[in-house]
């Protein structure tokens, strides 16, 4: 009987405390602080996270490195064209087979029963004809932003009789999201001149930390950047970042001349979606490596911190200060790129952004093309019953410019353009300082890091 | 050491420039050109140096402000601008713009570089809790305002709570929905989520007891959607009663503020997404 008894006993314990466990999960799963979750609402969670009810951005390099030294972005954002401005933007044929012929443009007029008027719209601003146009003009930042805020069309789809191929919708919610409010992180180099100002060297290392392990270590959210450092543009969606865990040699302390702050060198890899694909292209699972639709691009960078960076004996980050940055009018610094000397068009982002909602068109985004009928009938497959269809017009020809045809975008590894030498306005450099006794690894002697295959040619020397 | 890493880093003179324009009077990117074409070139050391020196002053300046009395220091920032602690019921209205962004778009035109997209909205605030103590907090209610022609942004949002902590900074942030009976907490540090659009406006507590103070010298220009709404409200700050800070948000970009002596609220508030004015106040 005693025996029995304390199996008894034991057997209560077990009880309670498997009890007192669930009681625990379930707390923690509802938030336990009386906070609504978003989704009851019908309303988009917050971060993008399901379960993630509260969120704090973070600072601390020690806490970030070792949570969030490699992230992926979530649905991973999609492949696509950028509908170049001389090839008459989306009112250019998308090439798919058996959707039918017609430029997008051409077929959402027809859907719409030529109530709109969106092809003729797109020849007038977003095509060849544009005044001075340039080969590089297009639609990058609004495929950037659709494919961030919306899942990748993978299927065509039929309203009022007019089928819309997978280059069709890509297309048209590209155009839709040509205007889109988002936060921006850097200033755009718009000239050869700003390149020898700070808004060639922001993004700053540490702002570039920052965005990459906040928005996408922390919260899994589309970060959009312009690769291209230089005066042109050309946005490309974030799969995914990593970087290289820091060695306790890449620690170089503080500089005499600056006693509060503390250095350390990374290593770090970025990959973004691809826009050299074919418009109807379905995007590859996202691996942190490259493939048909994604491509990649080593950067070295040195950042700033406001305390000591502590190594353990296993050479792990076991503490360390908080990245700082610092202001002086509208120019801020923090860190300092390390991926050689010279200028370069294919190296660090000319700035970052993360974007959150399309807007209605202005004059920017073509004003025929509506977010919301795209959604309500295009995207939900359901025809507009207060409209008879047309015919598809047909699609036009783009004139040729002084500009001829698209640019390339720039490689994907970093290639000096004006290396060491400023415009005629700007004042000389200084003497290169001495060479160093052992080459670091920080050195742009060693290209094999920052070499990712070949990529289309150099692009001109601002 | 760090002398051989910085030898393969981005050429320093170019910085350096930058740092010059900078000391230059502040107003660098107007400057730039004519400091780039008549300033001697340096050493890349002493550009590096001088960046670095601008992130030493900045944590020392933080170090000093955690090293004293933060209670002491918040609420005597508090009575210098407001005159007083809050009290339930402060209540003010201020109209607040966001920016239409262009710097995303893929062509150099000037044509299609301009905006016309910014968007204004009416937010009306009241002081709702003030506790005081050990771990002083304030709670303040937003709501949104529809009034001479100006619609409510986002009609899903019944209101806003921002909570102060007791360093005067911005420490917990909530949404209530229509139709919920408990908010959805947001980022309270400037994370912004998509949420609401409402996201985007500069509504939150600004930072003033870390800020950098100066002199109030003259108002920046304030947008086209804004000045109507500005000449309406009669809104004309007396900058010999206000102080001008500049401030940075997480992520090191500019957050300006104007704040005249006895209002609860900046006069003037600037953030990288958009502007406020303080339109009205009952105190």
């Amino acid at each position: 009987m005693k025996n029995i008894g304390r199996l008894e006993q034991m057997f209560i314990m077990a009880i309670l405390a498997a009890w007192f466990l669930i009681l625990i999960v379930f707390m923690s799963s509802c938030g336990g602080s009386g906070v609504a979750n978003p989704a009851d609402l019908g309303i988009v969670n917050p971060y993008g996270r399901n379960g993630l009810r509260e969120f704090h951005g973070e600072r601390n390099f020690a806490n970030l490195i070792n949570n969030y030294a490699m992230a992926k972005t979530t649905p991973t954002p999609w492949a696509g064209a950028w509908w170049p401005y001389s090839a008459n933007g989306i009112a250019a044929s998308s090439g798919e087979p058996g959707v039918g012929g017609g430029s997008p443009a051409g077929k959402y007029d027809a859907a719409r029963g030529h109530k709109t008027h969106a092809q003729e719209w797109e020849v007038g601003n977003h095509g060849s004809k544009v005044p001075k146009l340039q080969g590089w003009w297009g639609h990058c930042n609004g495929w950037c932003a659709a494919a961030a805020l919306f899942p990748e069309p993978n299927k065509p789809m039929t309203v009022n009789g007019i089928t819309f191929g997978i280059a069709d919708i890509k297309a048209l919610l590209s155009e839709a999201g040509m205007e889109a409010s988002a936060d921006f992180f850097g200033e755009r180099v718009d000239t050869a001149a700003d390149y020898y100002t700070p808004k060639y060297d922001d993004t700053v290392p540490n702002q570039y930390f920052l965005v990459l392990t906040n928005y996408i270590g922390k919260l899994n959210q589309g970060v959009l950047i312009d690769r291209f450092t230089g005066d042109q543009i050309w946005n490309q969606p974030l799969g995914g970042y990593k970087f290289e865990y820091p060695r306790p040699e890449d620690y170089l302390g503080a500089d005499p001349n600056a006693p509060n702050v503390y250095r350390i060198n990374l290593t770090s890899t970025i990959w973004w979606l691809r826009d050299d694909v074919s418009t109807y292209v379905q995007t590859q699972p996202f691996n942190y490596e490259d493939s048909d639709t994604v491509q990649s691009r080593v950067l070295r960078l040195e950042l700033w911190l406001d305390a000591p960076v502590v190594f353990g004996a296993d050479g792990q980050v076991v503490s360390s200060g908080d990245l700082v940055l610092a202001r002086k009018g509208d120019y801020i610094f923090g860190g300092q790129w390390k991926n050689g000397d010279g200028k370069f068009n294919d190296t660090h982002p000319d700035y970052m952004w993360v974007p959150y909602s399309i807007l209605k068109a202005t004059d920017y985004a073509n004003k025929d093309v509506d977010i919301d009928w795209i959604r309500d009938h295009i995207l939900a497959g359901k025809d507009d019953t207060s409209v008879q269809p047309g015919h598809v017009d047909p699609i036009p020809t783009p004139t040729p410019s002084h500009s001829g045809g698209p640019t390339p975008g720039p490689t994907p590894a970093p290639t000096p353009v004006v290396p060491n030498t400023p415009p005629p306005h700007a004042p000389t450099p200084g003497p290169p300082p001495p060479s160093p006794p052992n080459p670091s690894p920080f050195s742009p002697t060693s290209p094999s890091v920052l070499d990712h295959g070949p990529g289309p040619a150099p692009t001109p020397v601002p | 050491m760090s002398f051989q890493n910085q030898r393969h880093s981005t050429p320093y003179w170019s910085l350096f420039l930058a740092v010059l324009c900078i000391f230059n009077g502040g107003t660098a990117r107007a400057q730039a050109s004519t400091v780039l074409e008549t300033s001697s070139i340096s050493s890349s050391r002493e550009a590096y140096i001088s960046a670095l020196k601008l992130a030493d002053q900045k944590v020392k300046r933080l170090k000093e402000h955690a090293s004293g009395d933060p209670n002491a220091i918040s609420s005597a920032v508090l009575r210098a601008l407001f005159g007083r602690y809050y009290q339930v019921g402060d209540r003010w209205d201020v109209a607040a713009l966001r920016f239409d962004h262009s710097v995303m778009r893929m062509t150099s035109d000037p044509e299609q570089l301009k905006t016309s997209g910014d968007v204004v909205a009416l937010f009306h605030y009241e002081v709702i809790k003030v506790k005081t103590g050990m771990s002083p907090q304030v709670v303040i209610k937003v709501t949104q305002v529809e009034s001479n022609g100006i619609p409510i942004l986002d009609p899903k949002v019944t209101e806003l709570t921002l909570t102060m902590n007791d360093q005067l900074v911005q420490s917990d942030k909530a949404y209530l929905f229509k139709g919920a009976s408990q908010p959805v907490k947001v980022s309270p540090d400037g994370i912004r989520s998509r949420i609401t659009p409402l996201e985007l406006f500069p509504l939150d507590v600004p930072d003033v007891v870390t800020a950098e103070r100066q002199d109030a010298i003259s108002l920046p220009e304030l947008p086209g959607k804004l000045q109507s709404v500005a000449a309406q409200a009669g809104f004309k700050p007396d900058f010999a009663k206000s102080s001008w800070f500049e401030q940075d948000d997480f992520f090191g970009r500019p957050v300006q503020i104007l704040w005249q002596q006895g209002d609860p609220w900046p006069a003037y508030l600037k953030t990288p997404n958009g502007i406020a004015i303080l339109l009205h106040k009952e105190v």
